[in-house]
This record gives structure tokens, C-alpha cells and sequence, in this order.
């Protein structure tokens, strides 16, 4: 299936200079003939895009409770379209139960002109020219005229629909009505409501709103405006706003807190920092005792709140390390301070255990309140940054991961987080105008993946334009980017809403790119939830080991990312939601997990749990089930050979689940003692055999400077290793154990034997402590040996030759290091 | 489709200077050629005078000229890119390897390239000079540096406009009063300093906030390496063969020149002028050129003399742009040895001697190895292949354009050229030393610089082509982030930023490998190759 690459083509357009909503210079008779087609809600369109990955003229949309999602229609005009207008119309399920008109949202998509690429960006699917971003309401579309279509020009139109958290599942189907001038198109539409809630929101965000920004876009920053956006951004989007609305109103903090507190969105709120870290005031503690004072073993307030106290500190500046040390310890001596008073108080002397009561316990875990730095110099700045909050793309390799969460493990209350700005670009996520729509909804996804606490956006709301002499008006509905680094544009950073003033609206308008943000906010709630259900599922099974559902998606993580580079095939992010619900609803509903192991005689064994009274079958076969702890557990061995699919049908409490996986290939094995002949190592390191595996003697090698920094020790396993082509490894797992003194880092390539291909492609890049024993685990290895300019003949694993001493900006060579490396793991890729 | 002009760009007063060469004045005429350049150290009354110049001969044509001064110049691509620009020939500071390697939508329209392919161009008959076809007349060198390859087939966009040309200047006359030696190699070079801060003169100036050090970077680490690695180098290979790794940055000439910038730049060797971190560039310059700054010695280009013909009276100055001293530890790539001892820096001074009064063998020196340092010898840093006209892909003039770029190579064009520049020439075959317009326009320190620039190799030749320097950001000579070389060297010890050569080879490898899997996206390269 092609993956929405376009191809711009001239078209009869070029000779007018029509807009979205102005005539075209060449009128055509208006009699509403529009081709329609759909597309995915994550595929944006151009104006004049011609050749897009598209469907039927239907809508399609599968949903949980508590979740909103989007159809998608293009209408492209052949000839001139004086009005459209679609039309809802009630959805019903079999039985008569409605969807609810109130429940659905139609959006016109409007246009603006991309004149320069963003910066850096060089995704050609998306060219200069009009792209739509902006979301405005039918309605409203229509009461401002601009329900109009230019002959030959595409109009996207976003459908919403909400199901609320108690919505009957099912599929909800109806007709809505497309009138273009004297024609009347009959638009089928389907809803499908899975049957699990997942309206509580998991992770954490800050997205700041800019309340003097308001100002310019709509003539009104006063607190008011302020809470609209807020609350906006909070129960449409599902994303916190930052600061509070009145943060600083300090009288009525706790109430404006609360007013929030049960709302399934909030997760995080920003409290206030000093105006200046060197002339201290006493809002840190004011805030955190507040707070503290006031929390109830139900109710600990500290637990959603963070600090922000600094924007992407320069490092080698010396002001800079002695204002992040200031800040650093300003914050903890607050803390302090609070839990001093706290216990001077006997605060807690109504709780069994007093100081040492649970409750006591679990409000002082709480005072660690992330301090969040958008930074990702984590080797330069350790501890003095609490909570690193790097750009997305640092969380592209295993190494810089193992930093980060090496850090929050190690920090009392830290976390990790991510944030997305000008930076990156495409080919990583990013929220640009002129990029695709997906990859900030996949970001979600690995945001879960790699365990990653929250997310930030640094403004939602630019309305201004910034300028070396001082921010000035703009056409905040025309102008794509709103600033300029240098001379260079940055189309969409900086503002995801557009000013309802504009449309005399009195909330503002939402946009593709954030409801692409909202979707993947529900994508990661969506896997929180499965989440929850297999921790409970654990329990009730008495498994030993909690299923994680990383593990249960890895197939699916697989398809949709490598690293935090996304895939571009819409079609496989739906595939995958689809999947991941119905195994969440199987898991809610009929208490239904499923896991396969390597069985005996090269069979797999698929273990299934499900509800006591539940029927399960595998591939038609009805199973029979032994009792296991409050339910029942199912056990059938087959071989991967003879199947294509795994089809599952559980029948529950009357209703009738099933789903399709696909056959994860068998995991092969290795073992590295046989295969001595085909392994080898660099100059002066040797390979021998141990117990387990191998034994790797690794030398580094001096000489001159040029030549200590381009040796690399290392190991390779000749392609003899593997009974399958390295093209074809989809994962490979190995145990290394460094017995030596020094942490050593190393990278899995896949490399050739020319003098071009010899050190290789990488596949990741790993650290194993001194000491230590890491599992290594690589992903898609298959990429990286399609990706040699050469015949790939070995996975190598390099180390560095030389180690950098930051405190002496020196290297020197490596000590001599012993490393075990056990069995090779490896699965095929799927066809 | 017509493009839009953008005339408030204009007058928000980003660019500076405006002058019409036509009757029918500036603005949104459709008949006038608009040409926007450039004006920096080289001027644009060569721009005035050749549009005069071409006006005799097409009094129908107007054009409009609109010049950009300082870094403005950074702003001629987001025009091009907008789509919303009327002027035909850009005259710029931009190698645009990157527009050459991309196409790109403007408008609706998707364009290879968004500059004019000229490479049929370059092959026409240039009906200003007797037929002759600027692929005949431009330096081979040059022509090779502003080409592309794409599908087999090298072709051209760009027109070079100046024959560039940097070095160590020196004055003359604190030379000469002092007795101190013009060197010939690096050792020679931090000796001759030395004997300068000994006599209370100030060996080096630069401008720290605009430095032109990077100059001796590129030409240093070309002698050292040979242009044959150096050209793998701008390919993105590293010395092990493999390509786009960071491993790039590891050659041994990169240390190598780091140690004798490091003599040069350190406290302890206090050579260089006490105000290099305040003096501007302009101010920089004037400390070389009048000698009651006692200063020696300066990295620069030869758009100096107009400020010189500007300021000075011509009996006033008397400066020389030397040969770029060889870097001494270039005697470890020689094939010359004595027992075990590679060639002494006094015998690689008299090899050298030799290759300047045009010997062509030194009695012990292998064949080689006398070659090796004769193309070191004639390595010039130039950046002529960065200073090019170009035409917007979609101008509606592109025949008056290409005209126009015709009669600027012309044998007319570079003689109004040469004299508007007080000097300064073009890579176009021209017989500049004895031209009865040219020659004396030409003083004795220009005639220098053209006799070294006309006969040298240039070290940055292939500079910044591939895409991991054009798009990447990669650079030879100094850092995109994190400590610069003049904050590594010049630095009391005890500042944080301070390291030594090897401290900071070692750093820039590191700085880079952290960041090289974003620079290689952005690049658009794959490691490995």
C-alpha cells in the first residue's frame, strides 16, 4: 500500500490564483460536483494535492469510550463550488441507541500558505504551497461564507466524534448528508465504539500558554481569556496548559487546584518560581507547604505539580552552571524547609506511625516535585537538573535511554521527559506545518515504549510576530511561521490554536497538528489501561511475572518505529490501535492474556487466561481450560510452521470477542560455542571459548592521534552465525557481561567486509557498566543491513579505542577488557 | 505563474544602498533586469560600472540594482525559496552546493533545482568575447569546484564573480625596518614572532569576534594531508576509508595545525595583539595596514586594498601577502629521512627556497617528496567558488540575465571589474600583468596576489560540497556549538574553557560523535556511507 507519498501535479488551478476562499480568476457554472473521497485522519492534504492514499466516500472511525477520533473527507471540486455543507445525522447502534449529534464535530480544514519550508525540513511530501492546519466549525464556516471551493482544489473536512466514558459499545452506523450547490451526496458512516474506558488520562504535559500573547490574537489577555484557553486545551485536547489559570492568586491556589483535581485530564500542574533565583523570596515554600499542609493520604496535591525553572541552559557558560546550581539547590532547600515545618507541627500525629505512617511517607515521596530542564546535557550537568527533559530525538538510541532513566532511578521523585520546538525536523517527530501528522501521534507510542514520564510544548499560542525589533501584529490565520531564527522560518512552532476573535468565537480553534497531539495522548491512555488490566490480571492469575504490554505490542513498536524515526504508513497505526484495543477490551471484559514461549521440540506454547465460564478458541479449535487462581488457564502447543495467523475467539458473559495476530517468528538460537570459526576480532584482541558463550579479550591499539581515534576494537559474528540472512533479522538479543574496571559503550552494526562497508550501519548503540551484565536487545536489525552500500557479511560490535576525559578535555586508550557474550537470540523478519 | 514582488522587504530597510543603472529607475518594471548583490569587502562599484559598461551596448535594457550589506546577504535564499522575488541575478557569498543538490516546490511548481541550470551556458558562444565559451576560459580548478554531478553528467549553476584569494599579510616596512624574515614555514613563522615580540613589535593581529584564522586551518591541514586525502576528506571519508562517520574529523593534519595555532593563540607566547577580543574586523585590518600599530602580521584577503586605496595614501602602506608558510610536521609525511631523523626545519626551508626560485629537484630530496612539498608550497586558500552570481529558476529575464553574467567574463567585463576593485581579478583567462587597462590598476601588492592565487592549488577546493558539510553543518575549521578554538588556546589557563591542541582535537571528535547520528539526518547522508 503506498504511504501518502504525493506527487504535485500542474493542474488547470495554475492559471488562476485562487485561494481556499476567494473566487477563481477562471469561473466556472457552480453546480457542486466535488469528488470524495477519504482518508486517513492522520494524512494531511494539501490544497492541490492530487494523488493521495484515499478510501471510499465513507467515514470510518473506531474509538474507546472516553475517546475522541476523526474522519476524514477530501472533496477536490471540478468546477467551482459556491457552498458546501456537510450535514450529521443521528448514528445508531442495532438495538436504536444513538451516538449523539452532540457527540459530533464537523471541522472545515483551512489552508494556510506554507511559503518557505521549515528549516532543516526536507520531507517533500509536504512542499511550500497550501497545507491545512487550522480546524473551523461547519458552522461557523458557513456563517462566514467560506463554506467555497475553487475549481480543481482539495477541501478536507475533519469529523469528530466523542464517546463519552459510558457509551454503549457497538457500531454505530447512519447517513450524513453532503450538499455542494445542486448536488446532495449520501455519505456513509460507521462508528465503532470498543467496549473500554479509557477517558483517564496517564503521563504527564505542559503546554505553555502565553497569557501576553492573547493580547495580540484576541485583543483580550486578561484572566478570563487566560482560563478559556486553559480549559480548552484541557477537556478538548486533553492537555495540561502549564501554569494554573490565577497561579499567582496564591489565596485561592488550593481552591483553583481543586476545582481541576477530579478531572480525568489533569495531571500536571506548574508551580511558581522565584522572579529571581539570587534574591530569594519565599514563593517556593509558600506553594509546597501550601500544598503539603492541605494533602490527605487520598489527596497528595504534590503529585501532579512540577517546577520549570529553566529553558535549555547553554552549556560552558559560566554564569549559566553557577544559575543552575543556585536554582538546583534553592528547590531542594524548600523542599526541606517543608518538611521541617511539617514535622515541627506534628502534622502528621493523627496517623498511625505518625512521622513514619504511610501516609507521612508517601507526602514526603511527594515533595520531590520534578524540576523540570529542557535539556539533554545530562553528562554535563548530572545532578544539578532534576528532571531532564531532552528533545525527542536524544531518546533515539539504547545509550542515551539508559542515561536518562539511569538518572530519574536515581533521583528522589525524578522523572524523564521529552519536549519538540524548532528542533527536531523531519525525519523526527515534530509538530511543523509542513510535516507529516503521524509522527507526533506514533511520538506517544514510543513515549510508552521507553517508559518516558511526560511531554512539553513550549507555546500554544503565538500571535504575534517576533521581530529583532520587538514582537509586531501578524496575520495570525495567514502567517505559517512566527519568528525567525536568522532568516529561516519554522512553520506552526510556537502555536497549535488559532484566535477564536477572528470568527467571533469565544473559545479559539483547534488544528490538525493538535488534535494529532490529543490522538496520541489517547493512544498512550489507550496503552496505560492495558496496562492497568494486565497488572490486575496478575494478581488474579498469581502470574509470576507482571505481563508488560510493551511486550504484548513489541511486533506492532516494531512497525511503527525504530529509535524515535516513525513510520509514515498511516495504515499501520490504525492496524495497531485496533489490535492493542481489542486485546485491552478481551482483557476487561472476559479478564482474557495470552503470552507464547519457545516449547519443546521446536514448538511454541501459547498459555491463555480468561475468565472463569469463558470459552476461548485458537484457530476454531475450542480449548479446554484447568482452573487458575480466580479463573481459568489454557495452555495448546502448536508449531509456527503450520500456521499463518494466530485467530482468537473468546465467547463471555454472552458476548463474542476475537482478534488476529500476526505469528511473531520463532526465536532462534545460537549457540556462539560452536560457531568459533566464523567469529573474529580486531587486531591484538582475541576470542575464545567460555562456558556459556565467548570470551572476548578486547585491545585497544595506539599509535598517533589519527590513528588511536579511528581503531575499533571489536567483535564480529560472520553471517555463519545466524541460519538466516542478516537482511531478514528482524530482532537479535545477546547477554554481555564486562568484567573489566572501565564502562564500556558499544554500537551493533551490521557491516561488510570493503574498506567502504567495514565498519558498517548502526543498529543501536549500548552501554554495559564495569562490572555489570547488560541483555542486549536490537530491533529491526533488517533495516540497517538493507541500508549498507555493500553485501552485509557480519553484525559487529564496536567499542570506542579511546576514552574522553571531560575534566582534562583529553583522551587515552582503553585498559585491556574482558567481556562475555552469551547466545545470540534472534527472530526472523515476517513476511 | 508571475511572482510577487516583494517590495516591503525593501523598504523595512534591510538592504542598504540602492542604485538604479537604468533610466526608468527601481521598482516593479518588468522590463528591468534586477540584480541583487552582496556588499562586503570586495564592493559593488564593479557591479555599477559593469551595468554602465553593458548599457552601451543595450541602452534598451534597465536595470535595477539593490545591494545587501554585511550579513544580509543570508537573506538572497529565503527569497529565492519564497518564489516571491523578481530579481534575476543574485550575486553572492554562497557556494549553494545545497540548492544544487535539492529540488524544491515554489508556488504550486516543483523545480530540480532552484537556481538555473547554466550548464549549456557555460558551453555558448559569449557573443562579448569573440565566441568564446566561459567553460574554455574559466580556471579548469575552479570550473571543477562549481560543478555538481547529478546522473553522470557535470553541470553548472553558478558564475564566480572574484578570484578570492586569503593569506598571512604582513607589512612590509615593519619587515624590513625590523630585519625580521619572511617565513617559510611554521617554525620559521613562531621564530620570526618571537624575534618581533623581542623587539617590541606585535607579531599577529585578528578580530576574535569575526576571525580569519580558519583560513590557516584549510591550509595548513591541505599541506599536511595532500589535496589527493584532502579530497576524500570534503567526500566525508574518514582516513580509514569508511564515510560519514565522525572519525572525519580525526586526521592527523587536524592536530597538527591545531599545535601552531595553539603557539600563535597562547598566553604564554603572548603574539597575538592584546585587543584581538575587541577590535571589529575593519579595525583589525587598519592594525596591519598602518604601522604605527607595530603590527606584523594578520590573516586576510585581498579585498583589503580597498580599503587601503580608501583610507591610505598609496606611499602610506606597503603590505605583501605571503605564501602560507609550510607547516613544519609536514617532514613526518616525507619519505626523507637521515638515520631514523626526519628532515630538519632548516633544510626544509632551503627545499622551499628552492621551489620558489622554480628549481624542480633538490640534491637529496626524492622526487616525491619535492613534489609533495611544491604542491604544499602553491596551496592558497580561496573561496572563489563561494563567491558566485546566480539566476532564480523561475525569473521571467533569464536571457538578459545570462547576457549579463556573458559580458561580465568578458575580456571588457573583468577589465571593469579589475579597476572598480582597485585590483582584484577574476578565474577567467586574462592576461591581468600586462593588460594596458588592468596591469595598472593593478599595485604591486595585488599583482602579488594574483601571481599567488593564478598559480596555487586551492586548499578548500571541494570545500563544503557534500552534504554532510553543505547540509550537515560539518566544518573543518571551527565548531557550530560548544567551545570555539580561539576560547580553547587564547585563554589564561585557569579559564574553563581552555585546552590544549590535543585537548581540543580530542574535543571536537567527542562533540561531534555525540551529535553526529542529528547531524547525518540533517545532512540527509547515511553513516557509513
Amino acid at each position: 500500500m503506498k504511504n501518502g507519498k504525493r506527487v504535485l501535479a500542474l493542474s488547470t488551478a495554475l492559471f488562476c490564483t485562487a485561494s481556499a476562499i476567494g473566487l477563481s480568476a477562471c469561473k466556472k457554472e457552480a453546480d457542486g460536483s466535488v469528488q470524495i473521497r477519504s482518508a486517513y485522519s492522520t494524512l494531511k492534504i494539501m490544497q492541490s494535492d492530487t494523488d493521495f492514499v484515499s478510501g471510499d466516500a465513507n467515514i470510518n472511525v473506531q474509538l474507546a469510550k472516553g475517546e475522541t477520533e476523526s474522519g476524514q473527507l477530501i472533496l477536490t471540486a471540478q468546477g467551482d463550488v459556491g457552498a458546501f455543507e456537510l450535514i450529521e445525522s443521528d448514528l445508531s447502534l442495532a438495538d436504536g441507541t444513538k451516538f449523539g449529534l452532540d457527540n459530533i464535530d464537523i471541522n472545515v480544514q483551512k489552508y494556510i500558505n506554507v511559503r518557505q519550508k521549515t528549516s532543516g525540513n526536507r520531507n517533500e511530501a509536504y512542499p511550500t504551497g497550501y497545507t491545512p492546519d487550522m480546524l473551523l466549525p461547519m458552522a461557523t464556516c458557513i456563517e462566514y461564507g467560506e463554506n467555497k471551493i475553487a475549481d480543481g482544489q482539495n477541501q478536507g473536512l475533519t469529523v469528530e466524534f466523542t464517546a463519552g466514558k459510558d457509551a454503549k459499545a457497538g457500531v454505530y452506523t447512519g447517513t450524513f448528508t453532503l450538499k455542494a450547490d445542486k448536488q446532495t451526496y449520501q455519505i456513509p458512516v460507521s462508528v465503532e465504539v470498543w467496549d473500554i474506558d479509557i477517558s483517564k488520562c496517564y503521563g504527564k504535559t505542559w503546554f505553555g500558554i502565553e497569557q501576553g500573547q492573547l493580547l495580540w490574537g484576541e485583543m483580550d489577555n486578561s484572566d478570563e481569556m487566560y482560563k478559556t484557553y486553559y480549559d480548552t486545551l484541557l477537556n478538548e485536547y486533553k492537555s495540561c496548559g502549564g501554569m494554573l489559570p490565577n497561579t499567582y492568586d496564591f489565596d485561592n491556589f488550593l481552591a483553583t487546584v481543586d476545582s481541576y483535581w477530579d478531572n480525568p485530564n489533569f495531571t500536571t500542574f506548574e508551580l511558581p518560581t522565584p522572579k529571581s533565583w539570587y534574591t530569594m523570596d519565599s514563593v517556593l515554600f509558600d506553594y509546597l507547604y501550601l500544598l503539603a499542609s492541605n494533602s490527605t493520604p487520598v489527596k497528595l496535591y504534590l503529585e501532579k505539580a512540577v517546577f520549570y525553572p529553566f529553558d535549555e541552559p547553554q552549556v560552558g557558560k559560566e554564569e549559566v552552571d553557577d544559575r543552575m546550581g543556585v536554582i538546583s539547590l534553592q528547590i531542594q532547600s524548600a523542599k526541606d524547609q517543608v518538611w521541617e515545618k511539617l514535622v515541627s507541627e506534628d502534622f502528621f500525629a493523627e496517623y498511625d506511625g505518625g512521622v513514619n505512617s504511610e501516609f507521612a511517607l508517601a507526602l514526603k515521596e511527594s515533595l520531590n516535585v520534578p524540576s523540570i530542564v529542557t535539556s539533554p546535557d545530562v553528562d554535563y550537568w548530572g545532578d544539578t537538573i532534576h528532571t531532564y527533559c531532552p528533545p525527542v530525538q536524544y531518546y533515539e538510541t539504547a545509550i542515551n535511554r539508559l542515561k536518562y532513566s539511569e538518572h530519574r532511578a536515581n533521583t528522589p521523585g525524578g522523572e524523564q521527559w521529552f519536549y519538540t520546538c524548532m528542533q527536531p525536523q523531519y525525519p523526527y517527530p515534530s509538530h511543523h506545518i509542513d510535516d507529516y501528522l503521524i509522527g507526533s501521534r506514533v511520538m506517544r507510542w514510543t513515549q510508552k515504549a521507553y517508559d518516558i514520564d511526560g511531554y512539553l510544548y513550549w507555546a500554544v499560542n503565538l500571535y504575534s510576530l517576533a521581530t529583532d525589533a520587538g514582537n509586531t501584529p501578524t496575520d495570525v490565520y495567514g502567517e505559517p511561521s512566527r519568528f525567525y531564527y536568522g532568516s529561516q522560518s519554522f512553520n506552526g512552532d510556537g502555536f497549535l490554536f488559532y484566535p477564536g476573535k477572528g470568527y467571533n468565537s469565544k473559545t479559539p480553534f483547534g488544528s490538525l497538528r493538535l488534535d494529532a497531539l490529543r490522538d496520541g495522548q489517547e493512544d498512550y491512555n489507550l496503552l496505560c489501561t492495558y496496562q492497568d488490566e494486565l497488572d490486575r490480571l496478575a494478581v488474579k492469575y498469581g502470574m509470576e511475572k507482571t505481563p508488560s504490554v510493551d511486550d504484548v505490542m513489541a511486533l506492532a513498536y516494531g512497525d511503527l518505529f525504530t529509535g524515535v524515526y516513525y513510520t509514515t504508513d498511516d495504515s499501520v497505526l490504525f492496524k495497531a490501535r485496533e489490535n492493542l484495543a481489542k486485546k485491552a477490551v478481551l482483557a476487561h471484559k472476559a479478564d482474557f492474556y495470552y503470552e507464547t514461549n519457545a516449547g519443546a521440540n521446536g514448538n511454541t506454547d501459547a498459555t491463555f487466561y480468561a475468565k472463569a465460564g469463558a470459552d476461548v478458541y485458537f484457530n476454531g479449535e475450542k480449548l479446554t481450560g484447568a482452573v487458575c487462581g480466580d479463573g481459568l488457564k489454557f495452555i495448546k502447543s502448536f508449531s509456527v510452521a503450520s500456521l499463518n495467523s494466530l485467530d482468537i475467539k473468546v465467547v463471555c458473559d454472552g458476548q463474542e470477542y476475537a482478534f488476529s495476530d500476526s505469528l511473531g517468528e520463532s526465536e532462534m538460537i545460537s549457540d556462539l560455542t560452536t560457531k568459533l570459526s566464523v567469529i573474529s576480532a580486531s587486531e591484538g584482541s582475541e576470542v575464545s571459548a567460555s562456558e556459556d558463550g565467548v570470551s572476548l579479550k578486547l585491545v585497544s591499539k595506539g599509535g598517533n592521534a589519527q590513528e588511536m581515534q579511528n581503531f575499533v576494537p571489536r567483535v564480529d559474528f560472520g553471517k555463519d552465525v545466524f541460519s538466516i540472512a542478516l537482511t531478514e533479522l528482524q530482532t537479535v538479543k545477546f547477554t554481555i557481561q564486562n568484567t573489566s574496571s572501565d564502562t564500556r559503550d558499544f554500537t551493533v552494526r551490521i557491516a561488510g567486509n570493503t574498506p567502504q562497508t567495514k565498519l558498517g550501519i548502526a543498529v543501536d548503540t549500548f552501554r554495559v557498566k564495569a562490572g555489570e551484565t547488560l541483555e542486549v536487545v536490537c530491533t529491526n536489525v533488517y533495516k540497517s543491513a538493507s541500508a549498507l552500500n555493500g553485501t552485509p557479511t557480519v553484525l559487529s560490535v564496536q567499542f570506542s579505542n579511546v576514552k574522553f576525559d571531560e575534566s582534562t578535555n583529553t583522551s587515552s586508550l582503553y585498559a585491556d577488557a574482558v567481556l562475555l557474550i552469551s547466545n545470540i537470540v534472534y527472530t526472523k523478519r515476517s513476511a | 505563474m508571475k511572482t510577487k514582488k516583494i517590495v516591503s522587504l525593501l523598504l523595512a530597510g534591510t538592504l542598504t544602498g540602492s542604485l538604479c543603472a537604468g533610466l526608468a529607475g527601481c521598482g516593479d518594471d518588468a522590463d528591468t533586469l534586477q540584480i541583487t548583490s552582496l556588499n562586503a569587502g570586495y564592493g559593488v562599484q564593479w557591479l555599477y560600472d559593469l551595468a554602465e559598461g553593458y548599457k552601451a551596448h543595450h541602452p534598451e535594457v534597465e536595470i535595477s540594482i539593490e545591494a545587501a550589506a554585511g550579513n544580509e546577504d543570508k537573506k538572497f535564499t529565503d527569497q529565492l525559496e519564497s518564489g516571491e522575488t523578481d530579481v534575476d541575478i543574485y550575486f553572492a557569498r554562497d557556494a549553494m552546493y545545497d540548492y544544487m543538490q535539492r529540488g524544491q516546490s515554489v508556488g504550486g511548481t516543483y523545480y530540480d533545482c532552484l537556481i538555473e541550470d547554466l550548464t549549456d551556458f557555460f558551453k555558448s558562444e559569449n557573443p562579448y568575447d569573440n565566441g568564446k565559451k566561459i567553460v574554455d576560459k574559466i580556471r579548469p580548478d575552479i570550473l571543477e569546484a562549481i560543478s555538481m554531478e547529478k546522473d553522470g553528467v557535470s553541470k553548472q549553476y553558478t558564475v564566480p564573480w572574484v578570484q578570492d584569494a586569503l593569506g598571512i599579510l604582513y607589512n612590509k616596512d615593519i619587515f624590513a625596518e625590523n630585519n625580521l624574515e619572511v617565513p617559510l614555514t611554521t617554525d620559521h613563522m613562531l621564530e620570526v614572532a618571537s624575534d618581533a615580540k623581542g623587539k617590541g613589535l606585535i607579531p599577529f593581529v585578528d578580530s576574535y569576534a569575526d576571525s580569519y584564522l580558519t583560513v590557516l586551518v584549510e591550509d595548513w591541514v591541505t599541506q599536511y594531508e595532500g589535496h589527493e586525502v584532502m579530497e576524500g576528506f570534503w567526500a566525508g571519508y574518514t582516513p580509514s576509508g569508511t564515510r560519514y562517520e565522525p572519525e572525519v574529523l580525526s586526521y592527523q593534519g587536524i592536530l597538527e595545525t591545531y599545535e601552531v595555532l595553539y603557539q600563535m593563540l597562547c598566553t604564554e607566547n603572548g603574539f597575538m595583539d592584546s585587543e584581538c577580543n575587541e577590535l571589529t574586523f575593519t579595525e583589525a585590518q587598519t592594525h596591519i595596514i598602518d604601522k604605527s600599530y607595530k603590527v606584523c602580521m594578520q590573516p586576510n584577503g585581498a579585498w583589503i586594498q580597498r580599503e587601503m586605496e580608501a583610507n591610505y595614501d598609496a606611499s602610506q602602506v606597503n603590505l605583501g601577502m605571503m605564501k602560507t608558510p609550510i607547516i613544519s610536521s609536514i617532514v613526518e609525511k616525507l619519505e626523507y629521512r637521515n638515520g631514523t631523523a626526519y628532515m630538519t626545519d632548516s633544510m626544509l626551508r632551503e627545499v622551499i627556497k628552492a621551489i620558489d626560485n622554480g628549481q624542480t629537484s633538490y640534491d637529496g630530496v626524492s622526487a616525491n617528496d619535492f613534489n609533495r612539498l611544491s604542491e604544499a608550497r602553491n596551496t592558497v586558500y580561496s573561496w572563489t567558488f563561494g563567491h558566485i552570481g546566480y539566476i532564480p529558476v523561475y525569473s521571467d529575464k533569464k536571457d538578459v540575465a545570462k547576457d549579463f553574467l556573458h559580458y561580465m567574463v568578458s575580456d571588457e567585463g573583468q577589465r571593469i571589474f579589475t579597476k572598480a576593485t582597485y585590483g582584484c581579478t577574476q578565474p577567467y583567462e586574462f592576461d591581468y600583468l600586462n593588460d594596458s587597462v588592468t596591469a595598472p590598476a593593478m599595485n604591486e601588492f595585488m599583482k602579488d596576489v594574483y601571481k599567488r592565487v593564478s598559480t596555487s592549488k586551492t586548499a578548500s577546493m571541494e570545500g563544503g560540497k557534500d552534504p554532510l558539510f553543505a547540509i550537515g553543518g560539518v566544518t573543518l575549521a571551527y565548531n557550530w556549538t560548544g567551545t570555539t578554538m580561539i576560547q580553547a588556546f587564547s585563554v589564561a589557563h585557569t579559564e574553563p574553557t581552555y585546552m590544549t591542541a590535543q585537548g581540543f582535537y580530542d574535543y571536537r571528535i567527542k562533540l561531534y560523535r555525540d551529535q553526529w547520528d542529528t547531524i547525518c539526518t540533517t545532512a540527509g547522508v547515511k553513516r557509513g556511507g
